[in-house]
C-alpha cells in the first residue's frame, strides 16, 4: 500500500498533472490570441472603425486572465511536491507575478468595459434626439 | 511541449505585429496599433512563462510583460487627457450661455 501511495508516485501524479493544466493553459491562450488575431482582421477589413477593436481586445483580455488562473492552479499544485525552500521561493514569485498580472487585467478589462457601456450609452443619447 | 510553446509565441508575435500594422492603417493611429499588437505580444511573454526556465530568464519574461503592461498604461493615458479638457470647455460653454 505505502509503495502505491509512496511519495515518488505522489510527485509522478503531480507532476503530470501539473503538465495537464500548463498545456491546457497553453492551448487556451494560444486559441484565444489566434481568434482575437482573426477578428482584428475581419473587424479591420469590414468596419474600418477603431471602437470595433474594444469588444475583440475585451475577448483577448478574458481568454489572458483564463490563462493566469490556469498558471496558478499549476503553481499551487507545484507546491505539493516542491521539496526545498529554493523551489517554493520560486514558485511563490512566480504566484506573485501571476496574480498581480491577473489584478492588473482584470482591472484593464474593467476599464474597458466601462469605456465601451459609455460609448454605447453616448451613441444612444446622441441617436435618441435625432430620432 | 518545449519546441510546440516556441512556434506558439513565434505565432503569436507574428499575430501582433500583422494585427498592429492593419490597425494602424484603418485606423491612422499608430496608439491604437500599437496597443492592440501589444495585447497579442502580452499572450506570447504568458505563453514564454510557461516555458520550463531558470530564475533569470524567468525573471527576464516577467520584466518584459512588466515593461508591456506599463507601455500600455502609459498609451491609454495621453487619449484620457486629451479628452478631458474639449468636455470640461463644452461644459463651460453651455453654462455661460444662459447667462448672456
Amino acid at each position: 500500500m505505502t509503495e502505491i501511495f509512496g511519495e515518488e508516485w505522489l510527485s509522478q501524479a503531480v507532476d503530470l498533472l501539473v503538465r495537464l493544466v500548463e498545456a491546457a493553459g497553453a492551448l487556451i491562450i494560444f486559441a484565444g490570441a489566434m481568434v482575437a488575431f482573426i477578428r482584428f482582421v475581419i473587424v479591420a477589413i469590414r468596419d474600418r472603425r477603431t471602437e470595433s477593436f474594444v469588444p475583440v481586445r475585451l475577448g483577448l483580455g478574458r481568454f489572458l486572465a483564463l490563462r493566469l488562473e490556469f498558471q496558478l492552479a499549476s503553481d499551487i499544485l507545484r507546491t505539493a511536491i516542491a521539496p526545498t525552500l529554493r523551489e517554493i521561493a520560486e514558485l511563490a514569485a512566480v504566484a506573485a507575478i501571476r496574480t498581480a498580472l491577473n489584478y492588473f487585467l482584470g482591472r484593464e478589462i474593467k476599464e474597458e468595459r466601462a469605456e465601451l457601456a459609455k460609448r454605447q450609452g453616448d451613441g444612444a443619447g446622441t441617436a435618441g434626439p435625432l430620432r | 511541449m518545449t519546441t510546440a510553446v516556441q512556434y506558439a509565441v513565434l505565432i503569436c508575435v507574428l499575430a501582433g505585429l500583422i494585427s498592429g500594422v492593419v490597425a494602424v492603417a484603418v485606423s491612422r493611429d499608430i496608439r491604437i496599433g500599437l496597443r492592440i499588437a501589444l495585447d497579442l505580444w502580452l499572450a506570447a511573454g504568458l505563453l514564454r512563462l510557461a516555458l520550463p526556465q531558470s530564475g533569470d530568464q524567468l525573471l527576464a519574461a516577467a520584466v518584459i510583460i512588466v515593461v508591456r503592461q506599463l507601455v500600455a498604461a502609459a498609451l491609454r493615458r495621453p487619449a484620457t487627457r486629451s479628452a478631458q479638457p474639449s468636455g470640461t470647455r463644452r461644459d463651460t460653454a453651455t453654462e455661460l450661455l444662459p447667462r448672456d
